[in-house]
């Protein structure tokens, strides 16, 4: 279990799962993190949040079973296998930002501005066609700025798998676009 | 790419400032870095913890008959809460309630309205609608400028002294100035009906990346390429707008008074600023013209 996770609990006494309390305190320090890793495996397409919400309900219907150290694996488990078995899964789909108005500021000349553009649109396709441990890895790393091993701790990987799955997977991207941009 | 454990460390953030510096200067370092800027517009949306906890304490309250039981048998004691809680109302709700926006003279401020529509005032605007009229009819008076990302709906009204703008669901600014009213359509499709005496009842229907400006009153339209208003993303962008505006939004934007030749008023100015850093957006809308300026406290002075 994470550190930081210890220090926000510490703070309550119990550690029942069945307590509101405790269990609302563990919504509040893994959905957003749940949610992240979902939504880079597989897309804004296969609502992410709403797995997120039927995995903590499940945690909350098992909540006798499940021990305080042992919630937050069992969280990522359950979710993971809810996005399995939705029959109807799509393909990844990752959406522009809305907040993104691109690299492109005015100053720049025509032809960077194109080129960069298509450079934005291939890197999306690039990105849909890694495997799905190659984009979480690579997303979590350069997107939200996380360090290998806290990459690591998430996954439930090693840190060496970690920096296997982020080099390939920008190997593969310069493999698709070339250094020449 | 070549040097594989220099580049994991440098993924890492665990390069010494001078090997970032010998890494930063690799054709590596550009590649990485061409990515990554790339990739943050594919980030995920932040989640809202609080309101997804909401939803999942709703589902389950619905599910859970043990908890309605409880309920139940405590009936007398809800009642009464709600007796107390709707007298406490009755006596504290504010008898007009206008509900205002202001945006600060420092920055640009984002609101949620109560439809889950969303809206960025620019500084120096306000913005306000009727808590109680709300729910028959989405209206609001705006003084300044604002975007928009309306929610479907019904008939969304935006009033401003210069003109109506009316949508359904949308994404758009408007910005209603002294002299000047521009209305930009960024998705779907907007009304605009002006209801300036000088040229009144004009109405103009504006399809994604259009947009109408009236300058005193000259009509003009142009077509947008961007996605979002370049001011929420901290620049004030001008296409052929006449000179004495974009020093007005200069003002406006910096707090500062800004006296300039007379003969450069209405010269058509094309470009953009910054609106956090003085200096760059001073020499921005100086050197293409080729004026002098001179800072002086709270006033600039700019000069052929």
């Amino acid at each position: 279990m994470p550190k930081y996770f210890i220090l926000k609990m510490s703070k309550e006494n119990s550690d029942n799962v069945c307590e509101e309390k405790v269990f609302d305190q563990l919504f509040r320090s893994f959905s957003e993190e749940l949610h992240k890793v979902l939504y880079y495996k597989y897309g804004a397409d296969n609502d992410p949040l709403d797995i997120v919400q039927e995995a903590f309900s499940t945690l909350w219907d098992n909540c006798a079973k499940v021990t305080l150290e042992k919630a937050r694996g069992y969280l990522f488990t359950i979710a993971n296998n809810k996005m399995l078995n939705v029959i109807s899964r799509r393909k990844t789909v990752l959406n522009y930002a809305s907040q993104y108005n691109g690299t492109v500021t005015s100053n720049q000349t025509p032809q960077y501005v194109l080129e960069s553009k298509e450079f934005d649109h291939k890197l999306k396709t690039v990105l849909e066609s890694l495997t799905e441990d190659q984009r979480v890895t690579l997303m979590m790393n350069r997107v939200e700025g996380k360090r290998h091993k806290e990459i690591a701790e998430i996954l439930g990987i090693s840190t060496k798998a970690v920096e296997k799955r982020i080099y390939k997977a920008l190997s593969i991207i310069e493999e698709q676009l070339g250094k020449k941009i | 790419m070549k040097d594989q454990e220099r580049i994991l460390q440098y993924l890492n953030g665990s390069l010494s400032a001078k090997e970032k510096e010998e890494f930063m200067k690799t054709e590596d370092y550009q590649f990485i870095d061409q990515v990554t800027q790339s990739l943050q517009a594919f980030k995920a949306p932040t989640l809202n913890t609080e309101e997804a906890l909401t939803t999942l304490k709703h589902r389950q309250s619905k599910q859970a008959k043990a908890v309605e039981f409880s309920l139940w048998n405590n009936a007398w004691k809800v009642a009464a809460s709600i007796v107390i809680v709707a007298a406490a109302l009755w006596f504290l709700y504010p008898k007009s309630s206008t509900e205002q926006f202001v945006a600060s003279h420092e920055q640009q401020t984002e609101w949620i309205l109560p439809d889950a529509s969303k809206v960025v005032l620019n500084k120096h605007s306000e913005l306000s609608y009727s808590e109680v009229e709300w729910e028959n009819s989405r209206n609001l008076q705006l003084t300044g400028e604002a975007y928009f990302e309306v929610e479907k709906g019904s008939q969304f009204t935006v009033t401003t002294t210069s003109g109506i703008v009316t949508v359904l669901g949308t994404r758009f600014t408007v910005n209603s100035r002294e002299n000047y009213y521009e209305v930009t359509c960024y998705e779907g499709t907007v009304a605009v009906t002006t209801t300036d005496p000088k040229n009144k009842d004009t109405k103009t229907i504006l399809a994604k990346g259009e947009q109408v400006r009236w300058v005193n009153d000259r009509v003009q339209r142009n077509t947008v390429r961007a996605v979002h208003p370049s001011w929420e993303s901290g620049f004030s962008d001008f296409e052929e707008v006449p000179f004495y505006f974009v020093i007005k939004e200069f003002e406006r934007q910096y707090d500062v008074t800004v006296e300039y030749p007379e003969s450069e008023a209405e010269r058509l100015f094309t470009g953009s600023f910054h609106n956090e850093d003085f200096n760059s957006a001073l020499k921005a809308i100086t050197i293409p013209l080729s004026l002098e300026f001179q800072t002086k406290g709270n006033s600039v002075t700019l000069s052929k």
